[in-house]
């Protein structure tokens, strides 16, 4: 196992190549961050209609202009949420090259990550960061050093969480080797318990109450509501805490849940 | 070769992806119940947006449920047949090729070597959602079966439409990612109605990408929205949109050449 400098260096490179595969397709890429913002579009053309046919200048505290700004990040933050690992172990160990991958010197845990961080960062890039810049735009919102910083960790939290769980799901091909099924359920249900259709705070209250005690606030609707300034410092708090509280959790489990799984590990022959 | 001949051909290349399909039981479990999300989502959503609003103008509650519900059969019959990254990526690698050089329409090759065969879960929830919600309206039987004749005719037409735009996608893309991303923008826009986004893109998905066709415009007959004639002439554009995209298909399909050359 490589350690240090050089290992960080070889991490990094299969970081670049993860990159470069990506835009391979460089046209289908740019349709793909297309649609994202026609998305976004959609969502605010939908909610306008809601706003005018209802005849309310505010909705749940939520103005109209709030709700354009809530779309717009919540399609930026779909990039922080992007979910890459279980595709990358699925297809690793359905192809059987999780036998090479294996032969590096190199932690498969690790290596499986720094590919399918290579499609969050361009995803990043090219999708939330010009979402993120048309929402401060139509906001008119000075973000304060404070709002921003929290923003930042909510965000790396939200990234964190997805991550671990992606892990965890990605595990289960192992047993199952086709798992396209469990992470289309999982990203569904982190879009809706999130707040990627409707902000949380629609929901009845006894329903919000429960969400905010799971990982899924923390991924779309905290950091959006953070930013619109629609919700209070407590909520955010112990949606923060409740998070990292998560994060400890699956951490473990990701932990004990590998030193299980990677035994039962085999390849195409055997 | 006769149409008894393609109908075989479809029915036998289904029995094999259904098989091939329940050969991971526990995960084709998995996604038969997701693909029951697409319908419990719509209800969701709308059972929220009309709980904190008065919704759409000019649409109850059960008439949105109706047009989601709509949405969701109309895209999983289609999904059912194409999937679009799943016939580029085959194309792409030659897969097709083999099939392509049996005796049947490459129409006929292409809509049964592929497609999303738990999306028949999917359209059983939105066919759960339309009953229920055709219940509370009190809708007649005849109602609902025109409604569906002409919808039914709407969805031939998306499907010939998005199997034309599959092969332009590989033509243009070497990628399914467009094609996919387009079926992504069709589910949100075919859920609602098509005038809360205004006459450009009205305009747009009736007459360039025709979602509407399928959705929109036979939920608008079925509530007396849109009178006969209209009616009548969203019927024969939807023949018209089938038979272009069908000639297109073809046209597309003779500059093809696989992943060897």
């Amino acid at each position: 196992m490589k350690n240090g400098l050089a290992g960080t260096n070889i991490y990094l490179a299969m970081l670049v190549i993860g990159i470069k595969d990506q835009l391979a397709y460089k046209l289908d890429y740019l349709l793909s961050v297309i649609f994202r913002f026609i998305n976004a579009l959609f969502m605010i053309l939908i909610w306008t209609a809601i706003y005018l046919g209802t005849g309310v200048s505010s909705i749940r505290g939520f103005t109209l202009p709030d709700i354009y700004v809530y779309f717009f990040i919540i399609y930026a933050l779909m990039g922080t949420t992007n979910m890459q690992l279980p595709d990358v172990i699925q297809e690793d160990i359905g192809e059987g090259s999780i036998a090479a991958a294996y032969t590096r010197p190199l932690r498969y845990p690790v290596q499986a990550f720094m590919r399918g961080a290579a499609d969050d960062l361009l995803i990043i890039i090219f999708g939330t960061v010009p979402l993120f810049a048309v929402a401060v735009l139509i906001s008119h919102v000075s973000l304060t050093l404070g709002t921003v910083l929290l923003l930042l960790t909510e965000i790396l939290i939200s990234y964190l969480l997805v991550n671990l769980i992606g892990f965890l799901i990605g595990m289960a091909a192992v047993k199952l080797i086709n798992i396209y099924g469990i992470i289309t359920i999982t990203w569904s249900t982190l879009l809706l318990l999130g707040g990627g259709v409707v902000p949380l705070n629609m929901l009845p209250s006894v329903v919000q109450q429960i969400l905010f005690f799971s990982p899924f606030p923390i991924m779309l609707y905290i950091p959006a509501a953070t930013f619109l300034g629609t919700v209070g410092y407590g909520v955010i708090m112990t949606s923060i805490f409740t998070s990292i509280a998560w994060i400890a959790v699956l951490a473990v489990a990701a932990y004990v849940a590998w030193g299980k799984v990677r035994r039962q590990i085999t390849s195409a022959g055997g | 070769m006769a149409v008894t001949d393609s109908i075989r051909y479809y029915l036998i290349n289904q029995l094999y992806l259904w098989r091939s399909f329940m050969a991971y039981r526990a995960q084709a479990l998995l996604w038969l119940v997701y693909s029951t999300f697409s319908g419990i989502f719509s209800l969701i959503t709308m059972t929220v947006i009309y709980s904190v609003s008065s919704g759409f103008a000019g649409w109850s509650y059960y008439q949105m449920l109706i047009l989601s519900a709509t949405m969701v059969m109309v895209i999983n019959a289609t999904t059912y047949s194409i999937n679009g990254w799943q016939i580029v990526s085959a194309m792409r690698q030659g897969r097709l090729d083999m099939h392509m050089v049996r005796p049947y329409g490459l129409a006929t090759v292409m809509l049964s070597a592929q497609g999303v065969k738990t999306d028949i879960a999917g359209f059983a929830s939105g066919v759960a959602i339309f009953a229920y919600a055709a219940w509370e309206l009190h809708l007649s039987i005849i109602y609902m079966l025109f409604f569906l004749g002409v919808a039914a005719v709407g969805t031939y037409a998306l499907l010939l439409f998005e199997l034309m735009i599959t092969v332009l996608s590989y033509h243009l893309f070497r990628s399914g990612t467009f094609i996919n991303q387009l079926v992504g923008a069709l589910t949100t826009v075919g859920s609602y109605p098509l005038s809360v986004f205004g006459p450009i893109i009205m305009l747009l998905f009736t007459v360039v990408v025709p979602i509407g066709i399928a959705t929109y415009y036979p939920a608008e007959m079925m509530f007396g929205k849109i009178n006969v004639t209209l009616s009548i002439a969203v019927v024969a554009f939807s023949l018209v949109v089938a038979a272009v995209s069908y000639k297109l298909f073809y046209l597309l399909m003779r500059y093809y050449t696989s992943g060897g050359g």
